[in-house]
């Protein structure tokens, strides 16, 4: 679908800048190159920062922190929501009930102390905001594995293998986990959406890496240094969210099917 | 040229407020809207809750025996008068006689007595631990003379305690049971010029004004607290009229767009509070001398300052004190990064492996972490640039933020870190008495673990001497030390910023380290 | 090796049991100390013997088994513990922050539940430019991050003279005349957060009723209506919409919690008295008390809001058999 190849497209651009950004700021983001607060200039299209570091520079560098982030993160929730709902569905009775116990409430647990205590443990960070964003966001993917996978373990098929005495393993890898791959890539979509938009939250809150040069951050330090009470928002705090809004409608776009054709399709 | 901009700074500072011009000047008010960021409490002495301005909206309902004028002096306030004994020991304090409780009471030496053995009851209060140490009794004159009596001749009386303490009611409090951490059923009547009418809570306060002040009544007839939590929340409310004052700081760069000459002018004082780096003087490479003083010429604090606070603030003076404090003896902080790159060398610390960065003279690797706190962008940023100023000398220093409560803990109670961004408020600055506690290597709030023998000899003489002009060349001196020391890098003091509607209220003083927010600006002159 | 054997039930007073369990832990595994937020101004220049005072009066040095032992008993008994920060009991601060969250949060909803299926509904049943327009506005509204679009809110619309109310819920100090001028005052002081999150909802809404429409335009019992030339109008409402609602229903739990979560930006931003910026600020405080209370709270409104869905589902949808969501 064309709407499909327009986000995959949007993301390509972000993929495309934030792997090839040290080529394409104008300057190092990290240094300080102007006159702090400056407004957009010949020099510095988006202008100047806080302490004088170039916007259009961080707003590029911002892709790649954002991309970093939202690709491990959302893999590592995906990858564990996929084990856990997979457990759910599949594995011996105990383990199974655990495994959904776990995944419901995770789901109720309050997401802000969470993150407070995992970043505190691990000292704060790219990596430590990573793990953080994985733990808060994992449930989710779990929850349509398990659902998916119950639905695939009823089919006949797979009842007269487990009938035929096939193990819960030989189950899982054989039937389950390739009727449930399909669901996996647009979780993991999923996963690196919601995986930005916590970044850039915990990050405005003062609960990410702000030594980062996140879109987040930017937002941070746009509203922590009153760029809102001045014209600066138009150029410091409109631009990192419209990249945000930008790459969140990639995903949004190339991660699922809007019209009535590709769903009846899809059936 | 440094100089002579820092000059012109200081001057400009004295001329510190703003007007627009068309304003006609509102003496009287009959209410005016002061923003606050959080619920402070009750607001007696026992359970207000914050230095700013928990404490100074519970000072508008108490009074102490001394205050700060408008110049940032000591003056008389509760206390008409008062007289020290030859040896220092008994400092005798004449009452006002016309002084009265909001509930028609008369304040008496008895109240004084009273209130001293209540703070020492209380061990949560901030003024424990001075009374304590230093009041040894307190005895009723006459109902209007009370003559304190002190363990050892201290200078710290009159900032720590006399000045400190709000001066309670015996009659309301005596025999009440309290808890600490349970609600207050105490009405908070006090003597001061204004009445709380109404709390409530995480939304406003309300105080009406006390006619029958000693110091005449108030200019303004009702004070009107709502509590703004987020300061762009409280510039915007300030700028569409829904407020006439913001306590919120207005940030150094949004003056220009606030003070737009129509709504909101900003009233501008030298600011006592200090950002400053924190050497953890115990440990390699902080412990050496030579390498906290390589810092100290490596980082150019004049660029710091005027980075993050444009024109609105002063750089750190090395001795410590703020340049506009009546004891500072100012000494400009030398910015010389080959100096600072010779006595590295000097001392050893050199770059044996070729990676870019000096190692310890034992060739250990410098990695040094400095934790900053995320409650402040500013500090943050600070910490960046100190990190910057480190590097280009071949330092190598990660600044890592923190969540304020860890910061904290790793910092304050743990003592467990290499270097930090850290601030001291304007109480802590506003005495010289706290020198004693900063740098002694007794000093309670040597967080540092600093010892520096000839520092703590002049810091002892400085507290046992009682005449002022001793006293003045001590604290000189002492600055001097801390400044060869260098068990901080003070970085920069900003100016405190107020935005406040001249249309509604024009009356604000402008108080050194205070600014605009004290009871004295709701009084006639 | 046990064997554990695991009734419905078992499971959910396991989690119930994991969840309040968590919410006591959690608080604690932060970093920070709350005598240091207790001592307020005096933590400043407070000496360690201070603090340890302070620890004792509240029983936070007491071992830890000991303090969630009271915690438990409490919770049995219906007592939800003391805020320390706070100075009140923690279900006088919820009942009191509750109101405004509720509001806050229902008005959103409400209206974007409207605009939502409107938006949606109509763009899957007139098709073509309007349906490519529908869907692009509300993926894109979708994607915006809500507390930015709140600071963009209260810059264009709050900082001005005249401006809408950039603070709190109500004008505390009004005095006002009159009922209607108290709800005037009450809803002007909405209309910006409320927005915000109506915003972040309606997008989503949108698009899971497009989707729905789609479907069961798809279906033979409406092509078969539209064969025996039901009318267009009568037709969306009484097949297509109340087939749509059937996902709004399910979504009603995920919203909760997204509210739940949502709304502590958007009440930061907005300084709105409710749970989430009390919740916020008891995470700066360290307010154990008030954190575990807050926290069984909005684990219960989304157990609720699950439960509510269950129901609702099974209502509107004859097809699904005793509550399976």
């Amino acid at each position: 679908m064309t709407a499909q190849r327009a986000g995959l497209a949007l993301i390509g651009v972000f993929v495309f800048v934030g792997m090839f950004a040290p080529w394409l700021w104008p300057y190092d983001p990290y240094e300080r190159v102007a006159d702090p607060f400056s407004p957009p200039s010949a020099a510095h299209p988006l202008g100047a920062n806080d302490i004088g570091q170039d916007i259009l520079s961080e707003l590029i560098a911002g892709a790649r922190v954002t991309l970093a982030v939202g690709v491990a993160a959302g893999a590592a929730a995906v990858l564990v929501g996929s084990v856990v709902g997979l457990l759910a569905a599949a594995g011996p009775v105990p383990l199974a009930r655990l495994a959904y116990a776990a995944t419901e409430i995770t789901l109720i647990i309050p997401k802000l102390p969470v993150a407070i205590v995992v970043a505190a443990y691990l000292g704060g960070g790219v990596g430590a905001l990573v793990l953080v964003i994985a733990a808060i966001a994992w449930p989710v993917t779990a929850r349509v594995v398990h659902a998916q996978a119950l639905s695939l373990r009823s089919r006949e098929y797979v009842l007269a293998a487990r009938s035929l005495g096939a193990g819960g393993w030989w189950i899982a890898r054989q039937h389950l986990w390739p009727g449930v791959r399909g669901l996996v890539w647009v979780q993991f979509l999923l996963a690196v959406n919601t995986a930005a938009l916590t970044e850039a939250g915990l990050s405005f809150l003062g609960l990410g890496d702000p030594t980062q040069k996140s879109w987040g951050v930017m937002l941070h330090y746009a509203h922590a240094r009153s760029a809102f009470l001045t014209d600066a928002w138009v150029w410091w705090a409109l631009p990192p969210g419209l990249c945000l809004t930008l790459f969140l409608l990639g995903l949004t776009l190339a991660g699922r099917s809007f019209t009535g054709r590709t769903m009846n399709h899809a059936k | 040229m440094r100089r002579f901009v820092f000059t012109w700074l200081v001057i400009l500072l004295c001329a510190l407020v703003f007007v627009p011009g068309e304003a006609t000047a509102q003496e009287r008010a009959e209410q005016v809207r002061i923003s606050i960021a959080s619920d402070q409490w009750g607001l007696t002495p026992y359970d207000y809750n914050t230095g700013y301005p928990g404490y100074i909206m519970m000072s508008l309902l108490y009074d102490n025996l001394l205050w700060y004028g408008p110049d940032g002096e000591m003056i008389p306030w509760l206390a008409s008068d008062y007289t020290v004994s030859e040896d220092g020991l008994s400092w005798t304090f004449m009452l006002r006689e016309d002084a009265t409780w909001h509930d028609g009471a008369p304040v008496t030496a008895e109240d004084v007595a009273f209130t001293m053995d209540f703070i020492k009851n209380n061990n949560h209060l901030r003024w424990t631990g001075p009374v304590t140490e230093m009041v040894e009794s307190v005895d009723a004159l006459d109902e209007h003379t009370a003559v304190i009596t002190l363990t050892t001749p201290s200078p710290g009386f009159a900032p720590l305690v006399a000045a400190d303490v709000p001066i309670m009611p015996k009659h309301v409090w005596e025999g009440t049971m309290l808890a600490w951490g349970e609600p207050v059923e105490v009405a908070p009547i006090g003597s001061g010029p204004y009445k709380l009418v109404e709390h409530v809570t995480d939304e406003v306060y309300r105080m009406e004004a006390n006619p029958d002040y000693w110091g005449g009544a108030p200019l303004v007839d009702e004070l009107i607290f709502p509590i703004i939590n987020d300061t762009n929340a409280a510039m915007a409310a300030l700028q569409s009229g829904q407020i006439d004052f913001a306590t919120q700081y207005v940030p150094p760069e949004g003056v220009a767009s606030i003070a737009d000459g129509e709504t909101v002018a900003v009233a501008r004082a030298p600011g006592y509070v200090l950002i400053y780096v924190l050497f953890h003087c115990d440990r390699a490479p902080m412990d050496d001398l030579a390498f906290r003083q390589a810092l100290s010429y490596a980082i150019d604090v004049e660029d710091i300052t005027h980075t993050l606070l444009g024109e609105y603030g002063v750089p750190g003076s090395p001795g410590y004190v703020p340049p506009s404090a009546p004891w500072a003896a100012p000494i400009d902080a030398q910015f010389d990064p080959d100096h600072a790159a010779q006595l590295l060398d000097d001392a050893g610390y050199l770059d044996t492996d070729g990676d870019g960065w000096r190692e310890t003279p034992a060739g250990d690797p410098i990695d040094i972490v400095m934790h900053t706190s995320e409650s402040d962008a500013l500090r943050i940023r600070a910490g960046e640039l100190v990190a910057e100023y480190a590097a280009a000398v071949g330092l190598r220093i990660n600044p890592t933020p923190g969540e304020f409560a860890a910061w904290m803990t790793t910092v304050r109670e743990r003592g467990d870190y290499q270097m930090a961004v850290a601030g001291w408020s304007a109480p802590v600055q506003q005495d010289p008495f706290r020198m004693q506690q900063l740098f002694h290597t007794e000093g309670a709030l040597n967080f540092g673990e600093f010892s520096d023998a000839d520092l703590d000899m002049l810091i002892d003489a400085f507290n046992a001497e009682l005449d002022p002009d001793a006293r003045q060349a001590l604290a000189a001196d002492i600055q001097a030390r801390i400044a060869e020391t260098a068990p901080y890098v003070p970085l920069y003091y900003p100016d405190v910023l107020q935005g406040y509607n001249p249309g509604v209220y024009d009356g604000w003083l402008t108080i050194p380290g205070a600014g605009a927010f004290d009871k004295q600006s709701f009084l006639p002159r | 090796m046990i064997r554990l054997t695991l009734s419905r039930t078992g499971v959910f007073l396991l989690t119930l049991w994991a969840v309040l369990t968590l919410n006591f832990l959690i608080p604690r595994l932060m970093p920070g100390d709350p005598a240091l937020f207790l001592l307020g101004d005096a933590a400043e220049t407070a000496p360690p013997a201070m603090l340890e005072t302070l620890r004792a009066r509240y029983g936070l040095d007491a071992p830890a088994w000991e303090q969630y032992t009271a915690y438990m008993s409490g919770l049995l008994r219906g007592d939800l513990g003391y805020s320390l920060a706070r100075r009140q009991e923690v279900g006088a601060v919820l009942a009191d922050k509750l109101p405004w969250t509720l509001l806050l949060g229902g008005v959103s909803f409400t209206a974007a539940a409207v605009l939502g299926v409107a938006l949606g509904a109509l763009s899957a049943w007139r098709g073509g430019r309007l349906e490519i327009v529908g869907v692009g506005v509300s993926v894109a509204v979708n994607a915006m991050p809500a507390f930015w679009v709140g600071m963009l809110l209260l810059a264009t619309f709050a900082a001005r003279p005249g401006g809408l109310p950039a603070f709190g819920a109500y004008t505390p100090w009004a005095g006002y005349d009159s009922a209607a001028a108290e709800a005037l005052d009450v809803a002007r002081h909405l209309i910006l957060p409320a927005t915000t999150l109506a915003l972040a909802l309606v997008g989503d809404i949108a698009l899971l009723t497009h989707a729905a429409v789609r479907e069961t335009m798809g279906e033979t019992y409406v092509m078969a209506a539209r064969g025996k030339g039901l009318r267009e109008r009568d037709l969306l409402r009484r097949h297509v919409l109340r087939n749509a609602m059937l996902p709004l229903a399910a979504r009603l739990g995920v919203v909760a919690g997204l509210m739940a979560g949502g709304s502590t930006l958007v009440e930061t931003v907005f300084s709105y008295p409710g749970v989430g910026l009390t919740m916020y600020q008891a995470v700066i405080a360290r307010d154990f008390p008030l954190l575990q209370g807050g926290f069984l709270v909005v684990a219960l409104a989304v157990l609720a809001a699950n439960a509510a869905a269950g129901l609702l589902y099974g209502r509107l949808d004859p097809r699904a058999k005793g509550g399976a969501a």
